[in-house]
């Protein structure tokens, strides 16, 4: 079945509703997963494999602090404590554009952060309001390293293989903002020597995103029925029992 | 009489109308103000009309395969400026016992579609299959709205057996009711699987306008309703049966029912309702600026007025509280709007003494019925602004402002909800929430009714209240700390925040008024947004739901092409009794 982006954004608001997301969290999260699948990010497959977790229990907004990692090092370090993306992402990159904005250029790392492909949007966000701005993350011997330019609308995207990492940031998340133009890979690599050997696998150009997305507009977007069963089933739990009095609410 | 004076107020930010004087938010969005708008020249239903013969746009019937009773498909095609399109419907038998307006209906007299370009047998009998399920059914990408209506029988009935017998149908009994069918919902914007607004708006430029789509399918099933009572006299009848008479046609609208689920819209939209107002006020703004009062304005103004009257004398509702407003403002114009003009017209040198003066000692709803009818004098000052009733709405958050600035700018714009005292019973007295009848938005009183803790987000003025509390008590602690610093330890706010610093950007947009108090009347939310579709004759069946007509006076497919087509394009408002 296909459905269309504002379909997908209404069902999933409702269901990550029914998740017991509040308010903003829900719009955040459901444009998070839509943009993620309409540009060919495989948004719903990464969902579907984060609903469990989410349904047990944490589908609350952490709050978050940040420290330094010492005195010698000027990059503030949060510990998102195990929440999705979804629900700490546009904190996150928020305050990367706050920082950036104050101090011209900013790297974050987050610690303990799950399903991090989705901050992605919240980065193109960024970049859409002006910012220079770049995330990465590992992954199943792969580091993710996307890019996006100020003013721009999608971002590029590079794969690297490379060793597994250590424990302790195979859930971390690198941002990066800045007012103007900089070589976050440099900073990047500089913060991580093990990338320097990293062979790159895989590029996707902002076209690549952005005519997924034209596609997925003027074609509609494949769902798994499913998964689609599944954000009924979530809706409900925001639904009330309909009854005669209810009725009478609604001016019968 | 007052003077002509120009308070000093924030200027227009549309496109090319920069540095009017705009009525101020605390006026223009109070709940009742908006309730009491009226169509007016740019409303949907208003600019479409004029499009639809401007264009010349072509309508055909390739496919009209009904039974003798009305019964069967009809695919009109429709070739407009830009495109294709194809307008399919499905007429089915309904039993009385089975006609229901409400949204919990699952069976209809009429299904319709809107899709691109033209269909071919495989997508209509696809189109067959789900159509008439409506919401239990799945379209594509290639339709962009999806309808239905329910027959008003006893006017179908009467119009059908009188064409049968050679008899025009009695336009005192048409003005009973007005319409031959009442759609129930309109779906566009990707519902059910149809194309994206953001599809249309960018690939159909004939419906790039708000609405234009959902306006244009409801003008079909008017066209089809009255093709239809002609088809099934003259099946019935075919020696003596006559076809309606063109004027009499044109007095026919479409019926509408709109509930609660028309209200969520306003609050979950604010930029865009801020573009519609603030394009109807920059309308205003610009005629009371520019609009010069000749003879030859004031004199249509007055007729115009004298029209209303009349069309005000035959609205016909069983609602006490409408029929009482609707007599007050007949009076108010009839017997001091009318001999008002009469005494100072000919002196007035701008139409600000008119609304000032009608501000100052007439009823809201006869200010606003002046205001819609100043702009209509004026088509060559506001008809440019037709392309701007839309936007692209986009909600972002500015992280790195200071927080104290926020706390500023919400005591400035949200004073409204910072007066209200939420701790009062009757301010927390019902509450918003969906049904599990069709996701249905219904009202719930507190402490009485199940789901309070399900409830929709539509208090925005309680949710900048509990924000504004959140940040005056975080100030206190850490004076120097942006919004960023603030979310990471209260992220609940981040919603409300984006909200607030959007709107900021907005003259208009936030309706002031507390939704979810005891005695809220979401009746005005309805008539606000039907005032921009265009609707008339609104008749209310109770607090929560509204019948209204769509399209009564306009003019027909057939009059595309008449000499005086320009001119019925734009005459049809406030529709009256045809009078032979």
């Amino acid at each position: 079945m296909k459905v269309s982006k504002n379909e997908l954004t209404a069902a999933l608001k409702k269901s990550f509703e029914g998740l017991g997301f509040s308010y903003g969290d829900y719009l955040d999260a459901a444009a998070m997963v839509t943009w993620s699948e309409m540009t060919g990010l495989d948004g719903l497959q990464t969902l579907e494999r984060a609903l469990p977790f989410i349904d047990a229990g944490n589908s609350q907004s952490p709050a978050l602090g940040y420290r330094y990692a010492d005195s010698n090092n000027p990059h503030p370090v949060l510990d998102a404590k195990g929440a999705s993306s979804l629900l700490c992402g546009s904190r996150i990159v928020d305050l990367a554009c706050s920082l950036a904005r104050k101090n011209h250029s900013v790297m974050l790392r987050v610690d303990n952060c799950r399903n991090r492909l989705f901050a992605l949007e919240r980065l193109s966000n960024a970049g859409q309001r002006g910012l220079v701005a770049a995330m990465g993350w590992f992954k199943e011997g792969c580091f993710s390293w996307a890019t996006i330019g100020a003013g721009q609308q999608y971002p590029a995207l590079k794969q690297f293989v490379c060793a597994p990492i250590e424990t302790p940031l195979h859930q971390s998340l690198w941002l990066f903002c800045s007012t103007a133009e900089k070589d976050c890979w440099e900073l990047m690599s500089a913060a991580l020597p093990e990338l320097a050997n990293a062979n790159k696998s895989e590029q996707r150009e902002p076209q690549t995103l952005q005519q997924a997305y034209a596609d997925s507009l003027e074609q509609g977007i494949a769902m798994p029925v499913p998964l689609w069963e599944k954000f009924d089933l979530l809706t409900a739990r925001v639904l009330v029992e309909s009854t005669e009095s209810s009725r009478a609410g609604a001016g019968e | 009489m007052t003077t002509a004076t120009l308070s000093v107020m924030p200027a227009s930010t549309i496109d090319g109308q920069q540095g009017l004087p705009m009525r101020p938010a605390d006026v223009v969005m109070q709940l009742d103000r908006l309730g009491s708008f009226h169509q007016f020249r740019l409303s949907f239903m208003r600019t479409l009309m004029r499009r639809m013969i401007t264009e010349k746009w072509q309508i055909e019937a390739p496919v009209f395969d009904l039974d003798s009773n009305g019964y069967g498909t009809v695919v009109y095609e429709v070739q407009a400026k830009y495109s294709r399109y194809s307008f399919v419907l499905f007429s089915h038998y309904l039993d009385d016992s089975l006609r229901n307006d409400r949204v919990i209906a699952d069976q209809w007299d009429l299904t319709m579609a809107l899709c691109e370009g033209s269909v071919d047998q495989e997508q209509l009998e696809h189109l067959r299959a789900n159509v008439p399920l409506q919401e239990a059914g799945r379209v594509d990408s290639r339709v962009f709205v999806l309808s239905r209506a329910n027959r008003s029988a006893r006017n179908f009935n009467y119009v059908v057996d009188q064409l049968a017998q050679g008899s025009q149908p009695d336009v005192n009994k048409i003005a009973e009711v007005g319409y031959l069918y009442r759609t129930t919902a309109a779906y566009g914007s990707g519902k059910l699987g149809m194309a994206d607004w953001d599809k249309v708006r960018g690939k159909h430029r004939d419906f790039s306008r708000p609405f234009a789509a959902e306006m244009f399918t409801c003008f079909m099933l008017r066209h089809f309703s009255l093709q239809q009572a002609d088809f099934i006299a003259r099946q019935r009848a075919p020696d003596t049966a006559v076809v309606l008479d063109d004027q009499i046609k044109r007095y026919f609208g479409i019926g509408n029912s709109t509930g609660l689920g028309m209200a969520p819209f306003l609050i979950n939209h604010p930029q865009l309702i801020n573009q519609w107002v603030e394009v109807r006020e920059t309308a205003l703004a610009t005629v009371l600026v520019e609009g010069q009062v000749t003879d030859e304005a004031l004199d249509n103004l007055q007729c115009t007025a004298k029209r209303v009257i009349q069309h005000l004398d035959e609205i016909v509702t069983d609602d006490a509280l409408q029929r009482q407003s609707n007599q007050c403002v007949h009076d108010q114009l009839q017997q001091v709007v009318l001999p008002w003009l009469k005494e100072y017209g000919a002196s007035l040198s701008s139409w600000t003494q008119l609304t000032e003066h009608a501000q100052a000692n007439w009823r809201v709803e006869t200010q606003e019925l002046i205001n819609s009818l100043l702009i209509e004098l004026y088509p060559q000052l506001v008809d440019r602004l037709e392309e701007q009733m839309d936007i692209v709405e986009r909600y972002d958050l500015v992280p790195e402002m200071p927080l104290v600035e926020l706390r500023n700018s919400i005591e400035r714009a949200y004073d409204w909800a910072l007066k209200i005292d939420f701790s009062q019973p009757q301010e927390q007295g019902v509450f918003w929430y969906r049904s599990e009848e069709k996701m249905e938005p219904r009202l719930g009183q507190t402490n009485i009714d199940i789901g309070e803790e399900r409830q929709m987000p539509l208090a925005i003025g309680r949710s900048v209240r509990e924000c504004y509390d959140a940040i005056c008590a975080y100030l206190a602690e850490y004076p120097n700390d942006d919004i960023a610093h603030f979310l990471l330890r209260q992220p609940e706010f981040r919603g409300i925040i984006c909200r607030i610093q959007t709107m900021a950007n907005c003259r208009y947009g936030e309706i002031r008024e507390n939704l979810v108090h005891k005695a809220v009347l979401p009746m005005h939310l309805l008539r606000c947004k039907l005032s921009f579709f265009g609707v008339s004759k609104f008749d209310p069946r109770s607090r929560l739901w509204v019948r209204n007509t769509m399209f009564q006076g306009a003019p027909l497919i057939s009059d595309f092409s008449s000499p005086i087509a320009n001119q019925l394009a734009d005459g049809w408002q406030f529709p009256v009794k045809p009078t032979n």
